[in-house]
C-alpha cells in the first residue's frame, strides 16, 4: 500500500513538472523579457508597452484569463489577430492588442509566405490596431494611429508568425507606445 | 563533416605516436565568462561558473622534450547575465571542449600553451536554448602551467570565441524584422588545479 502511494506520488510530482516545463516563455536571446521571434506555432507573443515587457505564455491554464493568444481566418479575406498579455513582472496588470486585416486578397497570401511576410500599414481603412487597458472594472481602448504588422504564413504549419509596432491614443489624448511585438499562432479558420 | 575531420586527425596523431611517455591529467576549476557583441546586447555581463574535465599529453619528438602535444576534454559552461529592470536573466551555456593544443616547457614547472578548443553544445538553463543557439563553437586560447612537474599543478587559460554563438533576426521597434545577423562571441578566462598521474607509459599500436 505504502509502495503503491509512493507510485502515485512520483506520479504527481512528474505530471506537474511536465505541465511546469510546458509553460516557459522561450525567450528572446537580445532581450530576454520578451518571447523569441519564431515561426513554428510555439503559441507565444509578446511586446513591450510604454517600455514595460508584455507577454502571453504558450499554457494559459497556469497564467489565468489574462493571457492568451488567438488568430481567426474568416474566408481568407479577414484575419483578426487577439492577444491577451500580462506583465511580465507583475501577472496582475493585464493588457490585451488586437487586430484586423480586411479584404484580403489571393496575392496578400502569397506575400505573406515570402521571405519576413507581408507588412500591412496601421494607418490603411483595411487594417486596424487596437490597444485596450484594464483598470478598475473598465476598459480604455486606444486606437492605433500609426505602425505597422508584418505577418508571416507557414503554409506547412498553419501557423501564421510575425511582428508589430505601433503608437495609440486613447479617447483622454493618452499615448501608448507599442514597439518589438511578435506573435506565433496556429491559424484558425471560422469558415 | 568537420567533426569528423577532426576526430580522424586526433586519432591518427595518436596512432602515429607508437610509443611515448603520455601524462593524463584531471582538472577542476572555476571560469569567468563574458559575451563580445556589436552592442546588441543591454546590461550584459560575465559569469562565474565550474569546469571539469580530464587530458591527455604526450611528448611527439623525443629530441624535443619540451614541447608536447596535449588535448583537454572538458565540461565548461559559457555565457553571460543580463540585468534588465533590475533583474538578472542568466544565461548558461554548457560546452563539451575538445582543446588539441601546443604546450611548450620553459623550465619543468613552467610552460605555455596554446591551441583550438571545438565545442560542441550540450545544454543550457534557458528554455529552447538547443533552438535559439549554435550547436557548435570555435574558440582560440593560450594559457600557462605552473608547476608542471608536481602531482597537483595550476594553469590559467583565456579563450576568445572564433565563430558566433547566435544566428538570430534584426527587430526594429516599430518595423519589425530588417534583417538576420550572426553575433555573441563567448570571452572565458579559467583558473583551476589539475591532478598529474606522471609518466604513465601508454603504448599506441597501429
Amino acid at each position: 500500500m505504502k509502495k503503491l502511494g509512493l507510485k502515485i506520488s512520483w506520479l504527481i510530482i512528474f505530471l506537474f513538472m511536465a505541465l511546469v516545463s510546458c509553460v516557459e516563455l522561450i525567450p528572446d536571446p537580445v532581450d530576454p523579457r520578451l518571447p523569441i521571434y519564431s515561426e513554428s506555432g510555439k503559441k507565444q507573443s509578446g511586446a513591450l508597452i510604454d517600455n514595460i515587457p508584455f507577454v502571453a505564455y504558450p499554457n494559459p491554464f497556469f497564467w489565468g484569463n489574462g493571457s492568451f493568444g488567438s488568430i481567426l481566418n474568416k474566408g481568407d479575406t479577414i484575419l483578426t489577430f487577439d492577444f491577451g498579455l500580462i506583465e511580465k513582472n507583475n501577472p496582475n496588470v493585464s493588457k490585451s492588442i488586437f487586430f484586423s486585416l480586411e479584404k484580403l486578397t489571393p496575392e496578400d497570401w502569397e506575400e505573406m509566405k515570402k521571405n519576413f511576410g507581408k507588412k500591412f500599414r496601421l494607418d490603411n481603412h483595411d487594417t486596424k490596431g487596437r490597444l485596450s487597458s484594464y483598470a478598475n472594472d473598465q476598459v480604455i481602448e486606444s486606437i492605433a494611429q500609426s505602425g505597422q504588422i508584418t505577418v508571416k504564413y507557414i503554409e506547412d504549419l498553419k501557423v501564421l508568425a510575425g511582428t508589430f509596432g505601433f503608437t495609440a491614443q486613447d479617447s483622454s489624448g493618452k499615448k501608448y507606445e507599442v514597439r518589438y511585438g511578435r506573435f506565433d499562432y496556429f491559424i484558425y479558420r471560422l469558415d | 563533416m568537420k567533426y569528423k575531420l577532426f576526430l580522424i586527425t586526433f586519432l591518427a596523431f595518436f596512432g602515429l605516436v607508437t610509443e611515448s611517455l603520455a601524462q593524463i591529467g584531471m582538472m577542476l576549476g572555476t571560469n569567468y565568462s563574458n559575451i563580445r557583441h556589436q552592442d546588441r546586447l543591454e546590461g550584459a555581463r560575465g559569469q562565474v561558473g565550474l569546469h571539469l574535465g580530464a587530458n591527455v599529453e604526450v611528448v611527439p619528438i623525443r629530441s624535443i622534450p619540451n614541447l608536447s602535444l596535449k588535448t583537454d576534454f572538458m565540461i565548461v559552461p559559457k555565457g553571460y547575465n543580463q540585468i534588465l529592470d533590475d533583474i538578472k536573466y542568466r544565461v548558461n551555456l554548457e560546452y563539451f571542449v575538445f582543446a588539441p593544443m601546443i604546450k611548450y616547457a620553459f623550465d619543468k614547472d613552467f610552460a605555455v600553451h596554446s591551441g583550438v578548443e571545438f565545442n560542441g553544445f550540450i545544454g543550457s538553463n534557458v528554455d529552447g536554448a538547443e533552438e535559439t543557439y549554435r550547436k557548435n563553437e570555435k574558440a582560440f586560447f593560450f594559457g600557462f602551467d605552473i608547476l608542471s612537474s608536481k602531482r597537483l599543478s595550476l594553469y590559467t587559460r583565456a579563450s576568445f570565441g572564433l565563430t558566433p554563438v547566435l544566428d538570430y533576426y534584426e527587430i526594429d521597434p516599430i518595423e519589425g524584422i530588417t534583417g538576420s545577423f550572426s553575433d555573441l562571441y563567448t570571452t572565458t578566462i579559467m583558473i583551476g588545479l589539475q591532478i598529474n598521474i606522471h609518466h604513465e607509459k601508454i603504448r599506441f599500436k597501429n
